[in-house]
């Protein structure tokens, strides 16, 4: 058990703080590219080795967490946010297909809410709750990530249930 | 029979190990004194320097917990944590009680080099636990709500003299600090 759909409602959480920093359109319909590439991913049933789909969850997060730091760094190009959001998603659903399906992704989707809490923090110029909690989900990342590429886990090795 | 009777069933898989983890670590942080100590220090003395600090120090010792805890897991040679996680709760501690007015860099480096322990501590646990992924959550989640709280405790200051209870409690944590510190050498000696 790698607790897939953990990675993939951290990584969308992450995602949609980043979306909260954005101009609200733009934000909106990154949240829908997100949406719409998750579900994409599981409907169609792709699947990259499962270290790829969680190396490039957690990649993706920390690249997105940079984004809620220095959301500065998307101004000269707002198209960047969907395309990021996009990336997300793909990524997301490939860490649910680990070991899920779509019961799955119906599961983490609610996840996005996180964003309607994050605007209003933005845009009431509390945006430091926001960066906050990105550090705990980064810090997470940042542990669980590494944790397949130091030690043989016994919760990462297929077992009779499996 | 009787015996086979009274025995309690297997719980090998209770299909509970997401939560267990998730509480596991929840709880961690919060089950060691030192470390609940330390957490709430890292508030208070944010609280105590005012911005930025107030929200840097919370930022800051995550994340570099986690690479602590990363050194932890790959077990990486490192100074011996008890005594680092002691001198923490004992610095933290004692510049709340001298009001220590630190710079920012060196703030930020001291609460670095202490999560960096605490992070390590963590992480020579983590993987032996059944989920780390939840576990790490619920860790991680923890040790960010006793800062949160230590800052909230920190507020206090501005209250007619909330002041001298904090720098009280301040000088009370780093007395603990010192005793932990004694009892992480005396095994030493």
């Amino acid at each position: 058990m790698m607790g897939g759909n953990v990675a993939a409602g951290l990584l969308l959480a992450v995602c949609a703080f980043m979306l909260a920093f954005v101009p609200r359109r733009t934000g909106l319909f990154g949240l829908a590219v997100s949406v719409v590439m998750l579900v994409a991913v599981v409907a169609a049933g792709l699947a990259l080795p499962v270290k790829w789909a969680f190396a490039g969850c957690w990649i993706s997060l920390i690249v997105t967490a940079m984004l809620v730091y220095f959301p500065q760094g998307l101004r000269p190009w707002p198209w960047l946010a969907p395309v990021i959001a996009a990336n997300a998603g793909f990524w997301a659903g490939q860490v649910i297909m680990v070991e899920g399906d779509w019961h799955d992704a119906m599961l983490v989707l609610p996840v996005w809410l996180v964003i309607i809490p994050a605007i209003v923090c933005v845009t009431r110029g509390w945006a430091l709750p926001v960066r906050i909690v990105t550090s705990w989900l980064l810090a997470v990342a940042l542990l669980v990530g590494s944790i397949p590429y130091l030690v043989v886990h016994p919760g990462y090795e297929a077992d009779h249930k499996e | 029979m009787v015996l086979a009777l009274q025995s309690a069933p297997a719980l090998a898989h209770s299909a509970k190990s997401l939560s267990l983890g998730f509480v596991g670590g929840f709880l961690h942080p919060l089950s060691g004194p030192d470390h609940l100590l330390a957490m709430i220090s890292v508030g208070l003395w944010g609280a105590f320097l005012g911005r930025p600090l107030i929200y840097l120090l919370p930022v800051i010792f995550p994340t570099v917990m986690a690479f602590g805890g990363v050194l932890g897991m790959a077990q990486v040679p490192f100074p011996p944590v008890e005594i680092g996680i002691a001198i923490s709760v004992m610095v933290l501690g004692g510049s709340i009680l001298l009001r220590w007015s630190a710079p920012v860099w060196l703030a930020a480096v001291i609460v670095g080099i202490f999560g960096l322990f605490h992070g390590y501590a963590h992480g020579l646990e983590l993987p032996s636990m059944a989920n780390p992924v939840s576990f790490s959550l619920g860790f991680v989640l923890a040790t960010g709500l006793l800062h949160v709280l230590g800052i909230v405790i920190g507020l206090l200051r501005d209250r007619p003299g909330g002041e001298r209870v904090l720098r009280a409690m301040g000088g009370l944590i780093a007395l603990a600090g010192v005793w932990y510190l004694y009892a992480a050498l005396v095994p030493l000696a």
